[in-house]
């Protein structure tokens, strides 16, 4: 009960405000974290007037778009108020804070807001980010209007620190400058920030912070250091952003980070002055119009592959690492396109890729696919003529959606074992899915293709039934990827989504590349599995984790991503109910731990109706290794191959309850699994039990029965609200 | 005197049961042993007469019916049918292969329960469901098939008392050219009375409308009559999604395959004409082409067959009590087992074979049972080895119906076994003792 307090506590409107003000202050790193947003509140706070003044933009900012409505979401993590708080620092630091600047304060707050929400909805349709341009809208648009109000700029704080050596003071100020205050004492705090958000980020400040010196030291006419400065944190900040956040942490994005760090200094050189000379300080500008071009510059790539542009909720570089990671280990597709078995149940692979009789040279990426009746026969044991044999008439599917690019319909089956060696390829189907991309069935029976050409076809539509026609010497369904679409291009390799190889057990395949003598199925959405999964919207969970009890909701949020959120820390875990999978992603922002025990022991689950599925899984090994671990694993994981823990998982029913139970590969030195999971969920009313056990330590969690409605009334009034 | 008339020796072929020249004699090979497992063993064991399943034919006819389907259509759900064989052991191989249940009655109903079948997957079917029977299934969030207005409404007002939206399916009957019409369960499609009640369960607000289920009848040996009675399902499913805006979440297409067995009025022996099931989801699944609905929306096809899947795992074993010669020169066996075990004796002409070699020509042979009833005849006139008191026979296809119809009249009701896909032995419902049969019955204070 005193958890439950506790929780109701954090759940207080003062306390969310509180978590707002930090984020917002976090935000300026590209951060979540309410420790990052702590330490950049202190590197402000050593000024009281930027303390002040900063401070109460956010407020402002937060409430303003509070009163407009905007998206929840945004408003937490502190995206509307950063534009807000850097204007406020800027006010405060060239204009003080007397009675005229506390109007304008006042004045240009909200419309920074506004201008922030219009600059996200326009970048937005073009999937960009904001970025700090509605903040150098609403400075440039405040300096225009100061000669109007008769106050005049002031000397920003000079550095009363001088305790460190002078060149280390220079490169602190020019850290701390970012927030309108260049001095050392600040600056320290926002290093120390980014070095507490991201390890990685903290690699790539250091490297911009190298290339500015052999700038400096290679370019001996550059002066003042107000330039320097500039040139430093926005050079810092280039480097972060692609390096780590926009871009999947890798050896590629370091690369591309130090062509922004030079681009980023070209625009700075080339453009400070044409600026300063219009009255305007260049600020922030060259890292906004560095990032943009470096972002819209790599569209033109046919392969988003290096760097891996952050196609995903982005967070910390580590964040993004893991998730891609992950997601790379997890997912794996060849194509863009997924192609499902061409048939439907079990059906042997009578040849593979390289198959002896036919699939060699050009062809040898295809597959022969038959029947085998329980006796181990591919016919009756009476059959007398190929159309005997079980697979003869059975249907055969598009793999993929796609046009019809070409259809035969008219060559005879074989009634005898004799091949059609002109028609080679019998009656048959070939369907365009993408440029150089197509597939086609082959031998299918006389008359029975039910498409024409030109006709576009969906995932799993009925194409033919399987037949004797062309070269073949019985009954059989041919499917290949090519390159062409003639009947007879080369072949493409291929990989079928997701499908099960039957056996003892039937083991789900995310990759599948059937060989010769596999029993494969494509796997089915069975409406009763899923109904485990439809987690009811707007269901509130009470999970105990130890003694805490967390509150955690079932959402969709604007895109219409399924998600569960935690009342804890404003953590959000999202799954999706689709291509017959339940799928947890890495949660965004914080995690909690039930959120965390979610995330392992219900990482993937197939909706199919089999009794004996088993499957593998990869699970981020970062959140499960100690603070040690972490933090190695975070500096040399962007130059690492693979980093994930292989997990094997199955289920089973047990009544009206649903066990997910998983462990990993790797083993202890005792032989024991180094992780081991199991969810326990009921019909209707979702996840009952789950708990982890990493090595020895179990975390367990526990439905609490929902004891009064009225404990669940707050946050679902708020949601309504 | 007069010499007498030459006449033409000939040998004329004295073989009865032989239907024309195509067809072929009955098989009287016999069969002694079962799975590997000596009936000899087994009768030694566990008495005589014995009631044997195999696990392996079970399980084996099970994944043929279910991959002829699956693989012509992507969702297929087979529900075991309680009322062919609800001895749990049989029920429970077919759960553990992915089983649903269907139940007939509040008592086959407590018995799914009772076997471990989760309540959401049981489909409630049957003419007769009294108020507590809906309670307990409305409770159990199991499927209802209404088959009629009164109970529609029943389940309605049930519902609303206990704050429950039922998930309800809709019997339908229907005419198929070739077959006698089943009218008398479900409502019917041609008068409009099928969509009546949909539009009264859609109207009414209160029951969610998932399937559609029709049964044409039992043991059809036309595949196409499966054809055009699912093409009317599939239009009346498309009319009550265009028009109603229903999904459905299965369609049920009943069961009535038949199995080996051979009718007592069919001409050719069941082995040679039943069809495969190949043949009869061929009939099926292409029908189903015709609904009109994206793929993720499709509804499941729900099969309910019981005796295809059972019948041929099923082994009466059975001993001759004693031999006759009957008047008409026909030989008569008497054996330990009657139609008080073997009910289906009534509609087929059931394959028997002798469990051991039984030198000497096979003659014409009427097989009794062991009641004093005229009515006890197993098997009337057949070609078989001539029997001695002592030896056995096995009647083959017997799983379906009949240790749930049989009856403990005049004898006890004897040991059922099954032998495990491994090849062991268990005893899966043990012999009746006449303590069994007394514990039911009660002396009134004024007997006793």
């Amino acid at each position: 009960m005193a958890a439950l307090k506790l929780q109701q506590l954090v759940d207080t409107d003062a306390a969310r405000f509180g978590r707002a003000v930090l984020r917002t202050y976090a935000a300026v790193l590209f951060s979540r974290s309410l420790v990052v947003g702590l330490l950049l509140f202190c590197a402000t706070a050593v000024v009281p007037t930027a303390l002040v003044g900063g401070l109460l933009a956010v407020s402002l900012a937060l409430g303003t778009a509070w009163l407009l409505d905007l998206d929840r979401e945004a408003i937490q993590d502190g995206s509307y108020g950063v534009s807000a708080l850097l204007l406020g620092l800027g006010i405060s630091q060239t204009l003080g804070l007397g009675k005229g600047p506390l109007i304008l304060l006042l004045g240009l707050t909200p419309l920074c807001v506004l201008l922030n929400a219009a600059v996200r909805s326009w970048m937005a349709s073009a999937n960009l980010p904001a970025l700090s341009i509605p903040f150098l809208m609403a400075y440039y648009a405040l300096l225009g209007v100061m000669p109007y109000t008769g106050l005049l700029p002031q000397e920003l704080h000079s550095d009363p620190w001088s305790l460190v050596p002078l060149s280390i003071a220079r490169f602190l100020r020019s850290t701390g400058a970012l927030l309108f205050l260049p001095r050392s004492d600040s600056g320290a705090l926002v290093l120390v920030a980014i070095l507490v958000h991201s390890r990685i980020a903290a690699v790539l400040a250091g490297l911009a912070a190298a290339v500015v010196y052999l700038l400096k030291i290679s370019l001996p006419y550059i002066d003042g250091s107000e330039l320097i400065q500039v040139l430093t944190y926005n050079s810092i900040f280039t480097a972060v952003a692609i390096g780590g956040v926009w871009f999947v942490p890798s050896p590629s994005s370091l690369l591309l980070a130090l062509l922004g760090v030079l681009l980023n200094a070209v625009i700075t050189l080339g453009f400070a002055g044409p600026l300063y000379r219009m009255g305007l300080p260049i600020l922030i500008v060259p890292f906004n119009a560095t990032v943009l071009t470096v972002l819209l510059a790599t569209r033109q790539r046919a392969w988003d592959r290096r760097p891996k542009s952050v196609d995903f909720a982005p967070g910390t570089p580590e964040q993004n690492l893991a998730y891609f990671r992950t997601r790379l280990l997890r997912f794996r597709w060849l194509y863009p396109t997924r192609f499902r078995l061409p048939v439907r149940g079990a059906w042997i692979c009578t040849q593979g890729v390289d198959g002896p009789l036919s699939h060699q040279g050009r062809w040898r990426h295809a597959f022969d696919f038959e029947v085998r009746g329980a006796e181990g026969l591919l016919h009756p044991a009476d059959a007398m003529t190929p159309r005997d044999h079980y697979c003869f008439r059975l249907p055969v599917l598009a793999t993929a959606a796609g046009v019809v690019a070409k259809v035969e319909n008219s060559v005879p089956d074989n009634e005898t074992t004799d091949m059609n060696l002109e028609q080679n390829w019998g009656n048959y189907v070939i369907l365009y899915h993408s440029a150089g991309l197509y597939s086609m069935v082959a031998h299918l029976q006389r008359g029975s293709v039910k498409v024409v050409e030109g006709q576009s076809v969906r995932q799993g539509e009925l194409l033919g039934l399987c037949g004797n026609s062309g070269r073949s010497a019985r009954p059989h369904v041919h499917f290949q990827l090519q390159s062409g679409n003639r009947a007879g291009d080369g072949t493409r390799p291929c990989k079928f989504t997701d499908a099960a190889i039957q056996g003892q057990v039937e083991r789900v395949v995310a990759d599948l590349c059937p060989e010769e003598g596999q029993v494969v199925r494509n796997l089915e959405h069975d409406e009763e599995r899923a109904s485990y999964f439809a987690f009811a919207y707007r269901s509130v969970w009470l999970l105990r984790v130890e003694k805490d009890v967390e509150k955690v909701e079932c959402d969709i949020d604007a895109n219409g991503q399924l998600l569960m959120r935690s009342s804890q820390a404003d953590a959000r875990l999202f799954y999706s109910l689709s291509d017959g999978f339940f799928t947890t992603y890495d949660s965004a922002g914080a995690t909690t731990p039930a959120l965390q025990i979610i995330r392992a022991s219900l990482s993937r689950v197939p909706l199919d109706a089999g009794t004996s599925l088993r499957w593998t899984d990869f699970l981020p090994a970062r959140a499960f290794r100690n603070w040690f671990g972490r933090l190695l694993s975070d500096i040399i994981a962007p130059f690492l191959n693979r980093d994930g823990i292989e997990m094997e998982y199955q289920m089973e029913q047990s009544k009206s309850l649903l066990i997910v139970s998983g462990e990993s590969r790797a083993r202890t030195r005792q032989g024991q699994p180094l992780l081991r999971t199991r969810a326990v969920l009921n019909r209707g009313e979702g996840l009952l039990r789950a708990q982890i056990t990493l090595r020895d330590r179990t975390w367990s969690l526990e439905r609490e029965p929902d004891r009064s409605t009225s404990l669940n009334e707050p946050l679902v009034a708020r949601a309504a609200s | 005197m007069s010499k007498p008339l030459y006449e033409r020796p000939s040998l004329v072929r004295h073989q009865m049961g032989m239907m024309n020249k195509f067809g072929r004699l009955p098989a009287t090979k016999p069969l002694t042993h079962i799975d590997g497992v000596a009936v000899s063993d087994l009768v030694a064991k566990h008495g005589s007469p014995l009631f044997v399943f195999s696990q392996r034919t079970l399980v084996q006819r099970y994944r043929e019916l279910y991959q002829a389907f699956s693989r012509r259509y992507a969702k297929v759900r087979l529900a075991w049918s309680y009322k062919t064989n609800y001895v749990e052991a049989i029920c429970r191989t077919f759960h553990n292969e992915g089983a649903w249940a269907e139940v007939v009655s509040h008592f086959e109903y407590e018995k799914a329960l009772k076997t471990g079948v989760p309540s959401e997957r049981i489909h409630f079917n049957g003419p007769f469901k009294p108020d507590d029977a809906i309670e307990a299934a409305l409770r159990g969030r199991s499927m209802i098939h209404i088959d009629n207005f009164d109970e529609l409404v029943r389940i309605e007002r049930i519902g609303e008392r206990l704050n429950l939206r039922p998930k309800v399916a809709l019997r339908v009957n229907l005419a198929v050219e070739g077959l006698q019409q089943w009218s008398r369960f479900g409502l019917n499609l041609e008068s409009g009375q099928a969509r009546e009640a949909a539009v009264r369960i859609v109207s009414g607000g209160k029951m969610d409308l998932v399937g559609l289920h029709c049964h044409i009848g039992t043991f059809i040996l036309e595949p196409s009559a499966y054809g055009m009675a699912t093409t009317k399902i599939v239009q009346l499913a498309n009319e009550l999604r265009s028009s109603l805006g229903v999904k459905l979440s299965f369609l049920d297409m009943g069961g009535g395959f038949a199995s080996r067995n051979t009718l007592a009025a069919q001409y050719l022996p069941g082995d040679q004409v039943t069809p495969s099931f190949e043949r009869y989801a061929e009939a099926i699944c292409d029908a189903l082409t015709g609904l009109e609905c994206p793929p993720q929306e499709l509804p499941t096809l729900v099969l309910e067959s019981g005796r295809a899947l059972v019948d041929e795992a099923g082994y009466l074993i059975s001993s001759v009590a004693a031999t006759k010669r009957l008047p008409d020169g026909r030989r008569g066996l008497v054996l330990d087992a009657g139609v008080n075990l073997l009910f289906t004796a009534f509609w087929y002409k059931h394959d028997v074979v002798p469990a051991q070699d039984t030198p000497g020509s096979p003659e014409p042979t009427v097989m009794y049972g062991p009641l004093c009833m005229n009515i006890d005849v197993l098997r009337d006139t057949l070609h078989f080895p001539p029997l001695s008191i002592g030896e056995r026979v096995v009647f083959r296809n017997v799983g379906a119906y009949n240790v749930t119809q049989w009856m403990q009249f005049i004898t006890l009701r004897p040991a059922v076994v099954l032998i495990g896909t491994d090849g062991r032995v268990g005893t899966i419902r043990r012999a009746e003792k006449v303590e069994d049969i007394c514990s039911f019955e009660e002396i009134p204070e004024w007997l006793r």
